[in-house]
């Protein structure tokens, strides 16, 4: 963690123009990035979690984003990058992995041609050689039997297999940087198991930052180093994981962490809802945003915006009660 | 040996798709006979043609003769065997069907797919498809074949610049739907230059559906090649066409029923046809599912996809 930082966002702001005026997507997210290490972005559906990803690709349709802040990718700024450039660094220094490996596989072709075609966007060589490539990489991947395997269409493949072509794909010119967004979502638990594995695995070998976007934190626990927790475009809590488990901070990771059901709780617990529902981002709040939801809200939380406090050199928490929250904890730990 | 058995699995597997598709196919009907009624039309437009009688041939003694063991369709004013001009007619026909479905087909594939994937171009190019869309086809084709003069190949002409645009709507839709698929993102984070993608990945998904059109626009150009020869646009006198055999039977209709019945029979038959294989390759490529059944390599499974 001492050496510079593989990638550094810094003030990432995505804005989009909509019919309804603009919206702010992404609200100012900072965080960096060592190699190999394996960041943890969490929060439910629509906080701003693959907006967050496809902002640093810049893979959005840029008629109508706007982007603010830095992206700092081993010393270049790919925001600053004009698009020509910015094809190059895809694939090469900065790579994806999408959720659904049901739908991000080209269906008319083969394996070995979608393989080929990746490495060949990077590198000029002969496909022959480019074949060579794909095939060790699927067994890098695992992939029994993958001699045949290539020959095969995407459809002849089952799901966790499929992923793991996609991964073998995103990782086929030796990218510095992977993001991983919702790798597992899709699959069965015990593939997910599998794929994570492969993902830690693979991550040994490269040297390869990973941004894990998940909204499992299950899987949290499992891999990540370090966690993000976001809430409507915004980074709330930054934490290494233990510590976050172990103590957060924020009211909202404490209520999604209270919502992850687990296999040896009493049967008679049931789990915990967060009150309320995520504001629309067409009339996001004056103060915090989680405020209309939180149980220790102040009027202070209604009026202004909390900042994103250090509170001891690792964990960083958007919230002005913190303490009072922490200490609330420990009553109910004791009790 | 595992993997022995895994590669012989996929081939076995592969080989029962290929015969689920062909049972498939023969089991829809109007696939079948559209197919054989073009098939036979074919037949007579290459093979029919040289055996044919000269369609030209002039025997004055025996004009508007009707038809007999010795002149099967009977023959016109001037004495010319109905049939044969009927069976060149075809080849006529069908050159004017696929010349429009060939140019209208690939100029509209690449007008489509470009401004799918360029919403610069997309505004020029959509406009000035809207501009000509806006027109009757018919009355398109005949101030075209008016302004370049009639002849077979200036019809083609005439008839791809009024079917262009139909095909380049198509086009557009579906490359704009693949387009948002996961997988055409995924190219792009791979680095994919932007014709890479378009040419060499959304083209093969956008075939299918466009299979179907250009058999329709098959069917609709011969109807206008009709419309056109019979208004005396179209395919100029001597030569046989359809159309032109309609007009002029035309002024003798009731005198010689059968210069105007074949012609016309055969247009019909012909149109008919090839409807019925679109409709039926329509059915068998399922446009509603086109991005899981691309034509390609006949990859077919019926996954309905659960989420």
């Amino acid at each position: 963690m001492s050496e510079s930082p593989l990638l550094d966002v810094v003030g990432l702001t995505t804005r989009f123009a909509t019919e309804r005026g603009e919206v702010t997507a992404v609200d100012d997210v900072s965080f960096s990035i060592g190699s190999g290490e394996i960041v943890g972005l969490v929060g439910e559906s629509g906080c701003g979690k693959s907006v967050t990803a496809s902002s640093i690709m810049r893979l959005l349709d840029e008629r109508y984003t706007s982007y603010g802040g830095e992206v700092v990718l081993g010393g270049t700024d790919l925001l600053a990058l004009p698009e020509r450039r910015m094809r190059k660094e895809r694939g090469r220094s900065v790579s994806m992995v999408f959720q659904d490996p049901m739908t991000a596989l080209n269906p008319v072709y083969t394996i070995e041609n979608q393989l080929i075609e990746a490495i060949r966007a990077h590198r000029t060589i002969s496909r022959r050689e480019a074949s060579a490539i794909a095939l060790d990489l699927l067994e890098q991947v695992g992939i029994p039997d993958a001699r045949n395997r290539m020959r095969a269409y995407p459809h002849q493949l089952s799901g966790g297999m499929r992923q793991r072509v996609v991964i073998a794909m995103a990782l086929s010119s030796q990218p510095r940087l992977l993001i991983a967004d919702e790798p597992t979502t899709a699959l069965d638990v015990t593939i997910q198991a599998q794929i994570l594995e492969l993902m830690l695995a693979l991550r040994a070998e490269y040297d390869t930052g990973v941004v894990l976007i998940t909204h499992d934190l299950g899987v949290v626990a499992q891999t990540c180093d370090r966690v993000l927790v976001m809430y409507l475009g915004q980074i709330i809590e930054d934490a290494p994981v233990g510590e976050l488990f172990r103590q957060p901070y924020h009211p909202y990771t404490i209520g999604l962490l209270g919502a992850t059901p687990s296999v040896d709780a009493d049967s008679a617990d049931e789990l915990q809802v967060i009150p309320g529902r995520v504001p629309s981002l067409h009339d996001v709040p004056v103060g915090c945003r989680f405020a209309a939801r939180c149980a220790f809200a102040t009027q202070q939380c209604l009026d202004d915006p909390p900042p994103l406090e250090d509170v001891d050199g690792v964990h960083k928490v958007r919230c002005w009660n913190y303490r009072t929250v922490i200490a609330s904890q420990e009553v109910t730990h004791v009790a | 040996m595992v993997a022995i058995d895994l590669s012989a699995s996929m081939r076995f597997e592969r080989a029962r798709e290929r015969r689920a598709l062909l049972r498939k196919m023969l089991s829809n009907g109007g696939l079948v006979v559209g197919a054989l009624i073009i098939f036979i039309i074919v037949l007579c437009a290459t093979v029919g043609v040289l055996i044919a009688p000269d369609p030209q041939f002039l025997e004055p003694a025996i004009r508007l003769q009707a038809p007999s063991p010795a002149h099967w369709f009977g023959t016109d004013g001037f004495g010319r065997a109905v049939f044969s001009r009927v069976v060149n007619g075809a080849s006529t026909s069908l050159l004017i069907g696929t010349g429009t479905m060939g140019i209208a087909g690939s100029l509209g594939l690449i007008i489509g797919l470009y401004s799918a994937y360029y919403p610069r171009a997309d505004a020029i190019l959509m406009r000035v498809c809207d501009a000509l869309m806006a027109f009757p086809a018919l009355l398109l084709a005949i101030a075209i074949t008016a302004a370049l003069g009639p002849s077979t190949w200036n019809v083609i002409i005439s008839l791809s610049v009024v079917f262009t645009p139909v095909v380049a709507r198509v086009a557009r839709a579906s490359a704009l739907s693949i387009k948002q698929q996961v997988y055409i993102d995924s190219l792009r984070a791979q680095g994919a230059r932007s014709w890479r993608i378009l040419w060499s990945n959304i083209l093969p998904n956008v075939v299918s559906p466009l299979i179907v059109q250009a058999t329709f626009i098959f069917a609709d150009s011969l109807i206008v090649e009709a419309a056109l020869s019979f208004l005396g646009a179209g395919v100029p006198a001597p030569d046989p066409s359809w159309g032109n055999m309609l007009l002029e039977g035309k002024s003798v209709l009731f005198q010689a029923w059968w210069m105007t019945v074949f012609p016309g029979a055969a247009i019909m038959l012909t149109v008919l046809g090839a409807n019925l294989l679109g409709d039926g390759l329509r059915d068998l490529l399922d446009p509603h599912q086109r991005a899981l059944r691309p034509v390609f390599g006949f990859i077919r499974r019926d996954r309905k996809d659960k989420k």
